[in-house]
């Protein structure tokens, strides 16, 4: 009962940490993960062919791996500093706008991964227009340049923060749940029987016959 | 021999087999070669003279105990649990930072994957060192302190490995980690079948990587995975869930190894099937 009771709680927990969000950054960077499958990838599913095109032209004959570098930042704010303007893209459609910073670099081998030199027309240090209608998903509707000396919306690796963080309380609950796995292994191995004894003296060899 | 097969598929990588025309085909035809050394090596294999002689006299038959659930037997239960589980939250941590380093690096590190790879060619290296080092340590200082200094470095050096931001300082911390990570598992192959005799050793090291290491190798990237998911995620950052699953794990396989797990080193293996014979009696 006590086994059962400390294992439904395990569970619970585990199950808690299950709970649902949905950030806007991880569509990007789901989508650019999935534009560098190439033939295998299926970008469609977070993003609009025309704007798929733009970092990856002819992504559908590429062999994975022709993007070096993906990189995503926080971004679901939009900063007065930058000039949105993606009402452009949705017009009158009810649903919620964001943009996130991403970076992209080409592999040196690019070329040869999509049978071809690479003509890509969207920014490989930008942002990505992402929209959200009313009770559906975001999708990523377009893409920005970032303007030369544009220090908003920092990427991690320009020392802006990462898509998320752990709340401060993780490291410690860390350590409550591995002293709880303590106690629950100490629960179980008091219930075992004594183990056989393990001889740590030699033997002569010749009385062992590797029974 | 297992860091040796990875390190050897690196080495195939980087003259270029995936560039032949069988493509990347080629690792699995290559991929034969140890298959037929194993067939052909097997048959200089000896048997054990526990089954040689059951074979040849029907009067010893009593000595044939083939059950698989024998390594539950009481006098080895607990033994059998004890590593078990630990085997289980060691290779949860290990196999989880494993198959999420490389994302971590490129996500949320911003590293190139050239770059990546580059590190975990290098890292893979000292990690086999880590082997040598493990192997040499548990026959002088013992077992269980020397898998207890590697469990408390892989988390001296794992927990930091996934909180850093960049490229720079990570190699060490990488190499050390994996240093310490994988060269347990040189400890943890000896506590596996050290506890037991011939007869039943192969079976209860079987249980112990089948029933417990490999489903902790699948449930520690899939926690890590749920909660660090960058879109759905409650944690939201593969860094912190690594480093947040390193400490929930890696604390109970200290304690099972301080608590629960005997020395064995200068253990006489024949002594034990002697003394396993005599309990039975």
């Amino acid at each position: 009962m006590r086994r059962m009771a400390a294992t439904t709680l395990l569970a619970a927990a585990l199950l808690a940490g299950c709970g649902h969000t949905d950030r806007p950054e991880g569509v990007v960077e789901r989508w650019l993960v999935s534009l560098n499958q190439g033939s295998a990838g299926r970008p469609d599913q977070y993003a609009a062919r025309r704007v798929s095109e733009r970092i990856l032209p002819g992504w559908e004959e590429c062999d994975p791996g022709a993007l070096d570098v993906i990189e995503v930042g926080t971004g679901s704010t939009i900063p007065t500093s930058i000039d949105v303007g993606i009402a452009h893209v949705i017009p009158g459609r009810p649903g919620h706008l964001a943009l996130a910073p991403y970076r992209v670099r080409y592999a040196s081998d690019a070329a040869d991964l999509c049978g071809g030199p690479l003509r890509a027309a969207g920014p490989t240090d930008g942002f990505a227009e992402l929209f959200r209608p009313t009770g559906g998903e975001w999708s990523v509707v377009g893409l920005q340049e970032r303007q030369r000396g544009d220090r908003s919306l920092p990427l991690p690796s320009q020392g802006g923060p990462p898509v998320a963080e752990a709340p401060r309380g993780i490291w410690l609950f860390s350590i409550l749940a591995g002293l709880a796995l303590c106690g629950l292994v100490a629960l179980v191995m008091v219930a075992m029987p004594r183990p056989a004894p393990v001889p740590s003296e030699g033997m002569d060899p010749s009385e062992a016959r590797g029974l | 021999m297992n860091t040796l097969g990875g390190i050897t598929v690196g080495i195939l990588a980087f003259v270029g087999l995936q560039h032949t025309p069988l493509d990347w085909r080629g690792f699995f035809v290559v991929g034969i070669v140890p298959l037929v050394v194993v067939a052909l090596a097997r048959r200089r294999m000896r048997e054990t003279a526990r089954y040689s002689a059951v074979r040849t006299d029907p009067s010893l038959g009593h000595l044939d105990r083939a059950s698989l659930l024998e390594p539950f037997r009481p006098e080895y239960r607990r033994n059998v649990l004890a590593v078990g589980i630990m085997h289980f939250f060691r290779f949860a941590a290990v196999s989880s930072g494993a198959f999420w380093w490389p994302y971590y690096a490129q996500q949320e590190v911003g590293m190139s994957l050239s770059l990546s790879g580059l590190y975990l060619g290098i890292a893979g290296l000292v990690g086999a060192i880590g082997f040598v080092v493990a192997g040499r340590l548990m026959e002088r200082w013992g077992r269980r302190p020397t898998f207890i200094l590697y469990v408390a470095g892989a988390a001296a050096f794992g927990v930091p490995l996934f909180q850093i931001h960049s490229a720079g300082p990570m190699l060490p911390f990488l190499c050390l980690a994996i240093f310490f990570s994988l060269g347990s598992a040189a400890v943890t192959s000896a506590f596996s079948t050290e506890f037991f005799p011939t007869y039943v050793r192969s079976r209860a090291a079987a249980w112990c990587r089948n029933a417990f290491e490999i489903p902790g190798g699948i449930v520690g990237p899939l926690v890590v995975g749920v909660l660090g998911d960058h879109r759905t995620g409650r944690i939201g950052s593969i860094g912190d869930s690594m480093s947040a699953l390193f400490i929930v794990t890696l604390l109970p396989t200290l304690f099972i190894a301080w608590r629960y797990i005997g020395e064995t080193r200068h253990l006489d293996l024949s002594a034990l099937d002697l003394l396993a014979e005599e309990t039975r009696a």
